[in-house]
């Protein structure tokens, strides 16, 4: 792998981002030099892909890897572990204690289990639902009679006879852990924390996992599958990192290892709640995209990242993240803040096929992933086979020319298909190209209408492999700011890892009101909604304390970011609105608060979805808990002039385009110096990706060399 | 066409296109198409992913579990005749009622009063304008580009409560329109954007909790602007004239697709069914004396498959329309079909009113299916819809079963479902129904079991939601939410499992309910299984009012989880209560408070195969879930503990079943002289009688079947009087098949 800085390595830090098919490394040294890596995962044994990975970047500079990993602060390793636990079914042996009456909720998956995360067409073909096989079979499952009210009033009591019972019937079972899920626990976590004592004083050794210690807000069945996660594939990630920390440290590396939570915070993989390492969309990335943003004073990013499978955006609004509180895990949601992405089943590696009824061109969800297509071993034509067959891509260059590429293959196998379209094979190819572009630039512009923002506030930033060979296409019509790519796309995701704060966030559930009247009851309400919020802060605060001791970090250090989540009376939605200061002092800041509210939800909605005469309720507080760490300094580079050194020249290559085949000069990314300018028609090649440049755009490497894309010539 | 022709004219043309040419809009090729098919792919795209990134975020701004958790929300874009294009997913019922709502509006002339303008916002959740019942609501807004109307946005939402006498959503007991809640007669409701004050006033007024019905509505105004201001980027890109030409191309591709995959999938061909359910009232001690009646509501259906690949649905020989809410329209009909056109046959997003046009139904007038009454309830139309539909699965499964598409089969389950009426936990009056129901277990399919809480068959993204939302909605506790053992549907591929809940009354005094099944619960079958499979077991309910429960708490005696422990309870006296019922009827509970009891169970759908050639594999896996019982295992499957004991038992049971056999011809004569007489109970041979009063096709099957000259069916039950139908104004309309094009003359008809 080539180097796309200069690199002096002093004290590391190294982030790894292990996806399905590849993990990432990249190495900062204390000046923000990077290296970058990249190894095949295996999913088997991820210490190996751990090391071979950083192996990979430090070769680059002709590091040994022992030498790197002795010189290195910070390990974060970012990825599948969680997620493989789960789909393997390699979890812990947990017994599960619910309220009684609800040992069922495992088969029954909310009924929604049967088809969450299915395509727009499964989601109506009711025959193609199904459950999951659930993690915990029922006979590990018991129930106690108990009951908490929606206020967290006591209805039914907890007899300790009854969890002492039950309770053995699992430790009798051989359980090797325990979690426990009460309805509405998240309100009054009384009941959990002595049923928790109950097993723990028959049994000191088994973990007991509760509920309302994990994340203690609304909705049984989120809960439940957070429990879950935590009980069964927790402490078993937890050996998994273990063995990977233990490889580190075998070969030099003298700290503890960290991870990425789904929120965006790092924290050493003895984390007390590891589940919330389970990530599933590429978090990364949109770290990056935060940071590179700051760094050119953009508040507003639209991070995309094309892979070979999908293509997934995160907007960056105000320079804040949003977070999603019900992510899916496999087929539940659970209440795991996450960054929120979203994804469609397009990218570059995507199966083309001719619906058999219709008669239309269908993408996807398939893809060939490491077999790329027709041109390499899949046997299904893919996007990639377009790209060969248009020029975009050299078949003798694909991975730096390691994997030959098979033009004629892809050709004949996208010729009948152009028949049935009556094109030829270029056009065809084409126009699959761009009708895939389509999809995402679609998709995208949805997205951000959706939360009522407009594409030319944002700056677009186009990662992934597949980034900067769709780019041209995917920002066609759109206004955009500016639109920005990397020398380094196809390891933007591990690089943002490194952008990642240490960082603990905490939701808890309250219930408190703002009437819209000033009469002296209302004005009471408002004073109750006050203390609450306050003290549930507080409380908040409290726990990040303990969490922040465990890892010997100062408290007195973070930054602590407040919210509160807002909606009008009887709305089922609520919105993440943020407090600039350190609690609600009065009743005119709670009205405050409020007014946010309305300014973040009129962000998205027309006023006509307003409803303030109503009133409002606040059923959830959140508190993030932030230590700033170094990150990747990106430095500045003395500019070298419009053109590009004669080192970086390879010639030029004939391109199908717009009809006809043009010329298209042939570039090699890594000698391209900060201040190069280049005009299309051109092609930028790199290792892991291929920057095109179409006639009429150019683009320039600014100062950090970050790539800027741009129309006209200059 | 151009903009000198008034919308009534635009529509008046298309149907005549239509009829003339037998393609939408006269459309003979599909020439934006075949120029450029990606292209074309292109925009249809943009269309499609517009409304469904809409639908997404504005199901946010709502206020009823029902639009938000359980997608019974739906938005589409028309065209200015109002005809569907593209459709997000959610309550697909709704893809041609709002097409109908535009129709009524164009029909009766609302371009000159109260006259459609840019800004203004158009509502109606009334049956005469093409709604099915007063809970779901439609909201729609014209788009103008200069003085021309080029598009609708219409959005629909269920609402959990819409001022009905009972007060959930949905009434069960009232015997005509004046008892089924607030009407919204496809009315203008708001100008310049915003809904009117007097709309918001009088929804205030006529709701007991009007802040659902106003945020639904927001949050469909909402989407409607949004999608708007979509479109006019959509018109950048491609133009108007592209737009308005392709949109009505995708409607001519959506039905050329429909009947494409109607042919290669089913057999050209008539398949008949029938659909009996049982209605039981005067049990009810608190009902209207002109509904407090027991009768059966026979639908006749005959599904007809033509070589071309349209459908035909004919319910000749269905009994009368009644003073219940179960009764049906045109506007109801479509909306029973198209969920099962985007279930089964047309699921894969490009769905549109294209489809539509490749069905016809032919709805007799004055029959259960289309009652033409003017004060005719349909409140609860589901009740009658929901078996019909079930049927129609099945015919369709047939037909792909002689096709071969065995893994395309699936089948249906009757709906339950508990209201909750009264003063709630926060102290302001409610009436809602608990929309657990939406996750309902579905009928097994050719290949596999049916879901174990699965999906209704009026929404396929089918959701149970968190009990910890309904506690927060109402003022009940769960004290449980389980499967039921043994109580599924048997067969080879069993039916999904039934599920139960049972509650007390949590933070109220005063409140009751009402506990209902599909026409199901009382006897009446129409989830039949397929090829050998069982119809599912009975249906239960329970209410228990001044229960003895806190004492039973404060003691720390065992409280019930299910229904059946509850009867058991009541039964043995561990639990007493003042007053309480527990079985298959109706029930509209007495008021009841804090520490009562209420229950019901939603079950499964129908089996599919022979039960004695399950697999034991399966049976040991339902074993270990707990949702047979290992008696219940050998009883109707000859389980045994190892695969001879299996064999020997299922022997055993094979040899039972031919000595409990009669020749056909033997039962045949023995029940021809019962079908002679009519010796059958009151509300069937009422049945029979009420089918004569209008067709006579049922009664001439009937002679025909049995070889018998005299129907002997004649007093129907019902208070003899006439009706008029509505006058006045248009109304959607269907009738029956035509004579002269009878059943010899349909193309297909290959018996």
């Amino acid at each position: 792998m080539a180097t796309d800085q200069t690199h002096v390595i002093g004290k590391n830090w190294i982030a790894l981002d292990a996806g399905g098919t590849m993990t990432d490394a990249v190495i900062v040294d204390s000046e923000g030099n990077f290296l970058v890596g990249k190894f095949l995962t295996n999913k088997e044994d991820e210490s190996l892909s751990f090391l071979g990975s950083i192996s990979d970047a430090a070769r680059t500079a002709n590091r040994a890897l022992r030498t790197t990993l002795r010189e290195s602060e910070v390990i974060v390793y970012a990825g599948t572990i969680m997620l493989n636990t789960l789909l393997s079914r390699t979890g812990a042996k947990v017994g599960l204690m619910v309220t009684q009456g609800f040992e069922d909720y495992l088969l029954m998956e909310k009924a929604e289990g049967g088809w969450l995360g299915y395509p727009y067409a499964d989601r109506l073909h009711t025959v193609t639902h199904h459950h999951s096989e659930p993690t915990i079979p029922r006979d590990r499952i018991v129930g106690v009679q108990e009951r908490v009210d929606m206020f967290g009033a006591p209805v039914i009591p907890l007899r300790e006879a009854d969890v002492a019972a039950k309770a053995r019937v699992l430790l009798e079972a051989g359980v090797e852990a325990i979690a426990i899920m009460f309805l509405f626990s998240h309100m009054n976590p009384a009941h959990e924390r002595m049923a928790a004592e109950v097993i723990r004083k028959m049994s000191a050794e088994i973990p007991v996992v509760v509920s309302s210690a994990m994340a203690p807000t609304h909705k049984e069945y989120t809960r439940l599958a957070s429990v879950i996660a935590q009980a069964y594939a927790g402490e078993r990630s937890r050996r998994h990192f273990n063995k990977v920390e233990a490889r580190a440290r075998s070969e030099g590396f003298e700290r503890e290892v960290s991870t990425l939570l789904a929120h965006g915070g790092t924290v050493p993989i003895s984390t007390p709640r590891l589940y919330e390492s389970y990530v599933s969309g590429p978090i990364g990335g949109v770290l990056g995209g935060q940071y590179v943003g700051e760094l050119q004073g953009s508040g507003n990013v639209v991070c995309c990242d094309i892979g070979g499978t999908s293509f997934d955006v995160g907007i960056i609004r105000d320079g804040k993240i949003p977070i999603s509180r019900e992510p899916t895990l496999l087929s539940f949601r659970t209440n795991i803040p996450m960054i929120h992405t979203e994804s469609i089943g397009a990218g570059m590696g995507s199966e083309l096929g001719v619906h058999p009824l219709t008669g239309k061109l269908t993408v996807g969800p398939r893809s060939a992933g490491s077999d790329v297509g027709r041109c390499l071993r899949w046997p299904v034509p893919t996007v990639t086979d377009c790209h060969v067959v248009l020029g975009y891509l050299s078949p003798n260059y694909f991975l730096g020319g390691d994997v030959p590429l098979d033009v004629e293959a892809a050709r004949a196998a996208l010729e009948p298909m152009a028949r049935s379209f009556n094109a030829g094979v270029f056009e065809f190819a084409e126009k699959a190209h761009l009708l895939v572009c389509d999809y995402m630039r679609e998709f995208l512009v949805n997205m951000l209408r959706g939360r009522g923002y407009d594409t030319h506030e944002y700056t677009m930033m186009m990662y992934g492999g597949g980034g900067p060979l769709g780019l041209h296409a995917v920002i066609e019509g759109l206004e955009l700011n500016d639109i920005v790519t990397f020398p380094f796309a196809a390891v933007f995701s591990a690089f943002g890892v490194l952008c990642a704060p240490r960082r603990y966030r905490y939701h808890q559930s309250i219930l408190a009101a703002c009437p819209p009247s000033d009469d002296s009851m209302s004005r009471e309400v408002k004073k109750l909604a006050v203390e609450s919020i306050n003290n549930t802060w507080k409380a908040l605060e409290e726990r990040a304390r303990l969490d922040f001791k465990q890892h010997g970090w100062r408290f007195a250090d973070a930054r602590l970011q407040r919210s509160a989540y807002v909606r009008f009376t009887n709305q089922l939605s609520d919105f993440e609105v943020h407090w600039p200061s350190e609690r609600l002092a009065s009743i005119e800041d709670l009205a405050a608060l409020m007014k946010r509210f309305e300014g973040v939800y009129t962000t998205i909605y027309p006023t006509q979805a307003l409803y303030s005469e109503v009133g409002y309720q606040i059923l959830e507080v959140a508190l993030s808990a932030d230590i700033e760490t170094p990150k990747p300094k990106l430095p500045e580079l003395a500019l070298s002039g419009r053109n590009v050194p004669s080192s970086a020249e390879k010639g030029a290559r004939k391109v199908y385009w717009r009809g006809r085949e043009i010329e298209f000069r042939v570039l090699e990314m890594d000698p391209i110096e900060a201040g190069n300018v280049i005009n299309g028609p051109a092609i930028v090649e790199h290792p892991a990706t291929t920057l095109l440049i179409p006639p009429e755009y150019h683009v320039e490497f600014d100062s950090r060399r970050l790539i800027h894309y741009r129309r006209g010539a200059r | 066409m151009g903009k000198q022709m008034t919308l009534k004219q635009q529509l008046l043309h298309s149907e005549k296109l239509f009829t003339e040419t037998g393609t939408y809009y006269g459309i003979k090729e599909l020439a934006l198409h075949d120029r450029d098919p990606l292209k074309f792919e292109a925009f249809h795209s943009r269309l499609l992913s517009t409304i469904i990134s809409v639908r997404n975020t504005m199901k946010f701004i709502a206020s009823s579990p029902a639009v938000r958790d359980f997608e019974e929300f739906v938005i589409g874009l028309y065209t200015p005749e109002g005809d569907a294009v593209v459709l997000s997913t959610g309550i697909m019922v709704h893809v041609h009622t709002l097409s109908e709502f535009i129709k009524f509006m164009i029909q009766n002339d609302y371009e000159d009063d109260p006259r459609i303008r840019p800004g203004d916002i158009f509502e109606n959740n009334e049956v005469w304008a093409g709604g099915v019942h007063t809970p779901d609501v439609m909201t729609c807004i014209p788009v103008f580009e200069g003085d021309e109307l080029i598009a609708w946005i219409g959005s629909v939402s269920h609402e959990l409560e819409s001022g009905t006498y009972e007060g959930p959503g949905m009434s069960v007991l009232s015997p005509d329109r004046f008892g089924e809640g607030l009407h919204i007669s496809a009315e203008k409701v708001g100008e310049n954007d915003h809904f009117r004050k007097d709309y918001l006033l009088r929804l205030k007024m006529n709701l007991r909790n009007s802040n659902w019905w106003s945020l639904d509505d927001k949050a469909k105004l909402s989407g409607c602007l949004m999608v708007r201001e979509a479109l006019r980027k959509i018109l950048d890109t491609f133009g108007l004239d592209y737009y308005k030409q392709g949109v009505r191309e995708l409607i001519e591709e959506g039905r050329r697709n429909f009947l494409k995959r109607v042919r290669a999938t089913m057999v050209p061909g008539v398949y008949r069914g029938m659909t009996m359910p049982v209605h039981k009232r005067t049990h009810v001690p608190f009902v209207h004396p002109m509904a407090k009646n027991d009768f059966i509501d026979l639908v006749r259906t005959e599904l007809t498959v033509t070589k071309a690949g349209t459908l035909e649905l004919d319910y000749e020989g269905s009994t009368g329309w009644s003073f219940h809410p179960f009764n049906c329209a045109p506007g109801p009909m479509n909306g029973g079909f198209w969920i099962t056109l985007t279930q089964l046959l047309a699921y894969d997003g490009r769905v549109n009113d294209g489809a539509y046009l490749g069905v016809t139904q032919f709805l007799p007038e004055g029959s259960i299916v289309n009652s033409n009454y003017s004060g005719t309830a349909t409140s609860l139309a589901w009740w009658t819809l929901i078996p019909i539909f079930a049927n129609i699965w099945r015919l369709i499964g047939i037909s792909w079963f002689a096709r071969g598409f065995i893994e395309e089969i699936v089948m249906s389950t009757p709906t339950c479902m508990v209201g909750v009426t009264g003063f709630d936990q926060y102290h302001q009056p409610t009436g809602y129904q608990n929309f657990e129901m939406a996750g309902e277990s579905f009928g097994a399919r050719g290949v596999a079991d049916g879901m174990d809480c699965g999906s209704p068959i009026w929404n396929s993204e089918g959701i149970q939601g968190d009990a910890e939302v309904w506690e927060m909605t109402g003022p009940n506790l769960y004290v449980g939410r389980a499967f039921l053992p043994d109580h599924h549907a048997y067969g080879r591929f069993r039916g999904g499992a039934t599920w139960e809940s049972l509650w007390m009354v949590r933070g109220s005094q005063l409140v009751n309910v009402t506990l209902s099944g599909a026409g199901c619960m009382n006897g009446g079958v129409f989830h039949k299984g397929m090829f050998g499979g069982y119809p599912p077991p009975g249906w239960k309910c329970m209410w228990a009012s001044g229960t003895n429960l806190k004492e039973l708490i404060e003691r720390g005696d065992k409280m019930p989880t299910s229904v059946n422990e509850a009867e058991a309870m009541l039964k043995d006296g561990r639990i007493t209560a003042r007053e309480w019922y527990c079985g298959p009827l109706n029930q509209w509970s007495p008021n009841l408070k804090e520490y009562d009891l209420f229950g019901i169970i939603y079950y499964g759908g129908c089996g599919y195969g022979d039960p004695l050639e399950r697999d034991r594999a399966m049976i040991e896996k339902d074993l270990a879930n707990g949702l047979m019982t290992e008696a219940a295992a050998g009883e109707i499957y000859g389980y045994g503990r190892t695969s001879q004991d299996t064999e020997r038992r299922r022997a055993e049971i094979r040899k039972r079943r031919l000595q409990e056999s009669i020749p056909a011809e033997e039962w045949w004569a023995k029940e021809q002289a019962r079908a002679r007489t009519g010796a059958v109970g009151p509300i069937v041979s009422q049945m029979f009688a009420r089918s004569a009063q209008i067709s006579d096709a049922l009664k001439q099957a009937y002679l025909k079947f049995w070889k018998i000259e005299k129907f002997p069916y004649t007093e129907s039950g019902m208070p003899e009087f006439q009706t008029p139908p509505p006058t006045g104004f248009y109304y959607p309309k269907s009738s029956s098949r035509p004579k002269a094009n009878g059943a010899a003359a349909r193309e297909g008809d290959v018996r």
